[in-house]
């Protein structure tokens, strides 16, 4: 099942520029999606139209069937969530527990019931011993964990995570990698769409959209979209590290097929 | 002169019930030209050690030392006219794209030079050139720095501070929010300016850039420095993590270390040399 289609989708801030040109693409329920590209690509434009924060140009965008008009927003929003890029966008409360409970009373979660899923997710991200605390005395990555939580705890069908760990550590990450990947087990119909300058993390994903100057590129599985990995690179893009490894062994005559994993690299190094 | 911390400590909200000690106790020294990565987890009080070098943040504890000024809480010590280190430490903050403020890109980045008593049609100049230098075109230039992407502002406000050339160049993760090419140009960058005489200190999860560009790393661990090593040191010759990240570069080292291959690791910083050296101990073998 969609559960989001964009047809012809198009955006202008200025009314001169398409920020969005036109971009037709359907996201299927369950999936994990990346989306990749330059600065400036329109990555941010596209995750604000998403969540019905700009407005799509006229019969181009529809989630869940929902056409997004004012009587539909609600709705939407209540499904389609997203962590912005810059997490100080994303803080309302003065402390690190209101601005979590702030998204729950909007989707009118009982008060009895907010304590307990406020420490749910706050223990999910490790962030339970920061509750009293104001969002803006947190350091980088600790304000990333809880913008996170935040939009985690409000069970949306669709999470948008805008370069949502780009400050975290290695290891933070893949903490929350293996947190939503859990989540998608619990819930096969959690749909992820991660904009990331991360290769290595986007091609983990199922499918892969890159974005170029306000179109869509090309899009396809990790596989398809490193079958055309020159094509990254003109457009300001990398590849996964072993796959730049075993190109440049190529280049110097040593064969190496199989990238797939440091092993199998290693191994057919020593052959 | 090397940068000294002196026996530093910081709290935040110092003698309130919410007192959060972010440094303790921290002796190190920076070194004159080097280009230092600073590197830990989450909350260990990276941005709080940087921000200590302008006296943005002045130590509870002991003294920062940089060249003639000295940065400390105790009037007597402290240097009276900390402005003047400020033209000499430049720092990209964490969040740099909340400080942009003028009305279009150019102004923002020009304001820094005029600051500091240069004509007007000097600092466009030079926030012209420096702009170019992080990517910015030249159709960007009348916007304003608000209607960017966060890219494009992250770009922006390094360009802000290359604009004051300081001698002493603090970012931190400079390149969080770029794309793949434009983290190899800012770094390539930085590297340059490093040689021309630059003191570049960066702070950064990406252990892959600290193999590649480092010449000294500085581990930080619940609000102390743990290890002061050169990057080979910590991720090459060491099997003692400080729980970081390993390199990618380093993985290939030590996996085909176990197969009995040992590249030299002094000539490999990147991909390309590491496959160069791999080819090479092939052939000889
Ligand atoms: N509020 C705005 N007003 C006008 N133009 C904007 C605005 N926000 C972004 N733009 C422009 O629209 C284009 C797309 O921006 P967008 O933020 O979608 O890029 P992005 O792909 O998210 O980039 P990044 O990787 O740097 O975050 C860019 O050229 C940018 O300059
Ligand atoms: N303004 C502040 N007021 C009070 N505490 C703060 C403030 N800023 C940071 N802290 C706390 O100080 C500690 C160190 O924070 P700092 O920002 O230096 O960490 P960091 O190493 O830069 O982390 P990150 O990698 O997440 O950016 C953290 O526990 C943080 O919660
Ligand atoms: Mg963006
Ligand atoms: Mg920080």
């Amino acid at each position: 099942m969609n559960v989001i289609e964009a047809n012809n989708l198009k955006f202008s801030y200025d009314g001169k520029n398409d920020a969005i040109k036109g971009v037709s693409f359907s996201i299927c329920s369950g999936k994990y999606y990346s989306i990749i590209g330059h600065n400036g690509s329109g990555k941010s434009t596209l995750a604000k139209l998403l969540i019905g924060l700009l407005k799509p140009s006229k019969d181009s965008l529809k989630a869940f069937g929902l056409e997004y008009n004012s009587k539909n927003i609600k709705e939407i929003r209540r499904k389609v969530g997203i962590v912005f890029q810059n997490p100080d966008n994303q803080f309302i409360g003065s402390t690190v527990k209101d601005d979590i409970a702030f998204g729950l009373e909007n989707r009118c979660v009982p008060q009895k019931d907010m304590d307990k899923i406020i420490e749910e997710y706050s223990k999910k991200v490790d962030m339970f011993d920061y509750l009293d605390k104001q969002p803006e005395k947190l350091s980088g990555g600790q304000k990333q964990r809880v913008a996170i939580a935040g939009v985690l705890a409000m069970h949306p069908e669709v999470i948008i995570f805008d370069e949502a760990t780009a400050m975290l550590d290695p290891k933070g990450k893949r903490e929350i990698s293996e947190l939503i990947k859990k989540m998608r087990i619990d819930n096969p119909n959690l749909t992820l769409i991660s904009i990331t300058h991360d290769v290595e993390e986007a091609f983990n994903s199922d499918e892969i959209i890159v974005m170029n100057e306000g179109e869509i590129y090309m899009s396809g599985s990790p596989k398809e979209i490193l079958s055309k990995s020159d094509e990254l690179e003109k457009i300001h893009l990398g590849v996964p590290f072993l796959y730049s490894l075993a190109n440049e062994l190529n280049k110097l005559g040593i064969k190496v097929d199989d990238y797939s994993s440091l092993e199998s690299l290693v191994n057919s190094i020593c052959q | 002169m090397p940068i000294n911390f002196k026996d530093v400590s910081f709290t935040y909200s110092y003698k309130t019930p919410f007192e959060n000690v972010a440094l303790n106790d921290i002796n190190a020294t920076i070194l004159d030209k080097s280009f230092t990565c600073i590197v830990g987890k989450t909350g260990c009080g990276k941005s709080t050690l940087i921000q200590q070098l302008n006296g943005l943040l002045l130590p509870t504890k002991g003294e920062v030392i940089v060249d003639e000024f000295v940065v400390s809480s105790n009037r007597k010590r402290r240097t009276k006219k900390l402005a003047n280190l400020r033209k000499k430490v430049g720092i990209v903050f964490q969040f740099s794209e909340n400080q942009l403020f003028e009305e279009t890109v150019l102004d923002d980045v020009a304001f820094g030079p005029t600051n500091f008593k240069v004509s007007k049609e000097e600092a466009r100049k030079i926030a012209k050139e420096c702009l170019l230098k992080v990517g910015i075109k030249e159709e960007y230039f009348e916007k304003s720095p608000f209607e960017l992407s966060g890219g494009e502002k992250r770009r922006v406000a390094i360009a802000g501070i290359l604009a004051l050339s300081p001698s002493i160049m603090v970012l931190d993760e400079p390149t969080a929010g770029l794309d793949p090419e434009g983290t190899k140009e800012m770094m390539e960058l930085l590297k340059k300016m490093n040689e021309s005489g630059t003191t570049v200190i960066v702070v950064t999860h990406d252990m892959n850039l600290v193999l590649t560009y480092a010449t000294n790393v500085i581990v930080m661990s619940d609000s102390r420095i743990v290890k002061e090593a050169t990057p080979d040191e910590l991720f090459l010759d060491n099997d003692e993590k400080y729980s970081l990240e390993t390199p990618y570069i380093a993985k290939v080292v030590q996996e085909l270390d176990k197969k009995g291959i040992k590249l030299d690791t002094k000539v490999i910083k990147d991909v390309k040399s590491l496959a160069s050296e791999i080819a090479r101990k092939r052939k000889n073998k």
